[in-house]
């Protein structure tokens, strides 16, 4: 965190590798704009420079991060409406909607998944996201379908294991 | 099946599948996890666990916080050095003059709250927002408590902050948007308050605005 706090491109590229990903995830989740997700994950770490000084290095920096990347948004959110709505602040402007709740899960399962080894996330990704079959996935990975379904056995029970706690939290 | 592969099953949205409810109906540990684990399916089956950045953003970062810091020069290591003198070589061979040259200029004219002031804005579009090099002469030091703005507006009233500085001088920002998109530059001078927004104190505009 010293290095990052002296602005050492090296530290700065290190914390962005891990933890740009799940900046945008919760980004692009509550405002659904890529170019405005885009421009949080930037404010972030540049919030996240200028407060360096006043943060625990011993402490893990995922939820540091994390109230920086939500405020971040927040106040994208409130800028976007307030421009779209053509008014300045008002009460209403303290609720935000449906698409700021859960966040942290999102910012855990999105860590989680980039955690993952590559050959059992792209397993994962082929059969979660876009909903191939084990065989189709084996077809299009160019890999056995024994394969297939024990990378796909070992990531879940990895990624189920960091996050069962899933679902019983409003976070 | 073994609880594990149970699991993903319902994860996977095969909870009713007879193999799946039959072990549910007789695993009191697998009936606590189910939904955990269904939570689990949504989330590996949104867009957002899958989408990337813009492989520029972590350039973009870098550039801004050595903006922020206010670092012109940074000593390169070896082997930037010996990367700079190759795109550095193939620059002249190519014609240096016309690579580095701005995609567009304009000239920013003193507003209402700075009448001495004045500046100039290269930019270079970039794949994924745009790089821009300000020079700004005939400000005043900004007070403590408050700082000048660049910002890029669109047609539509949408503001995008493209940096900040505290005093006259050259700076380089990245702006995560096209100039296409956010036609009009302009500086403010910001309070240190929470509002994300620009005030009304202009300090440069473009002629025109």
């Amino acid at each position: 965190m010293d290095r990052f706090r002296r602005g050492d491109h090296e530290a700065v590229r290190e914390l962005y590798d891990l933890y740009s990903r799940p900046v945008f995830a919760i980004a692009l989740r509550s405002l659904g704009d890529r170019v405005l997700a885009e421009e949080v994950v930037q404010q972030t770490f540049v919030n996240a420079w200028r407060a360096s000084s006043r943060f625990d290095p011993d402490l893990d920096p995922a939820p540091w991060l994390y109230a920086i990347a939500r405020r971040v948004a927040v106040d994208v959110y409130r800028r976007e409406r307030r421009h779209r709505e053509g008014r300045r602040e008002e009460t209403d402007m303290a609720v935000l909607p449906p698409s700021f709740e859960g966040l942290w899960e999102v910012w855990e399962v999105r860590a989680a998944v980039d955690g993952l080894p590559k050959d059992e996330r792209e397993v994962i990704e082929a059969t979660f996201y876009r909903q191939l079959t084990h065989s189709e996935a084996a077809a299009e990975l160019g890999i056995p379908l024994g394969t297939v379904k024990s990378r796909s056995h070992r990531a879940f029970r990895r990624l189920a294991g960091f996050l069962d706690h899933l679902g019983t939290e409003t976070a | 099946m073994s609880c594990a592969e149970i699991l993903e099953a319902v994860a996977r949205g095969r909870a009713d599948d007879p193999s799946v409810a039959n072990h549910l109906a007789v695993c009191p540990d697998c009936r606590a996890r189910a939904e955990s684990a269904r939570a689990l399916g949504r989330y590996l089956a949104d867009p957002v666990m899958w989408e990337e950045p813009s492989p520029v953003l972590a350039d973009r970062v870098l550039s801004a916080i050595d903006t922020e810091s206010g670092r012109k020069d940074r000593p390169p290591r070896w082997w930037k050095l010996a990367g700079a003198v190759a795109v550095l070589c193939a620059l002249v061979a190519g014609g240096w003059t016309w690579a580095n040259r701005p995609d567009w200029t304009v000239e920013l004219a003193p507003g209402p709250s700075a009448p001495q002031a004045g500046g100039v804005v290269k930019g270079w579009n970039q794949p994924h927002g745009t790089r821009m090099v300000l020079e700004v002469w005939g400000l005043d030091p900004a007070d403590d408590g408050s700082y000048y703005e660049l910002w890029l507006t669109a047609p539509d009233g949408r503001h995008v902050s493209a940096g900040t500085f505290r005093d006259s001088g050259r700076f380089e920002v990245v702006a995560g948007v096209r100039r296409s998109d956010f036609p009009r530059i302009w500086v403010t001078l910001e309070p240190a308050d929470d509002d994300p927004g620009p005030t009304s104190r202009t300090v440069l505009d473009l002629p025109d605005a």
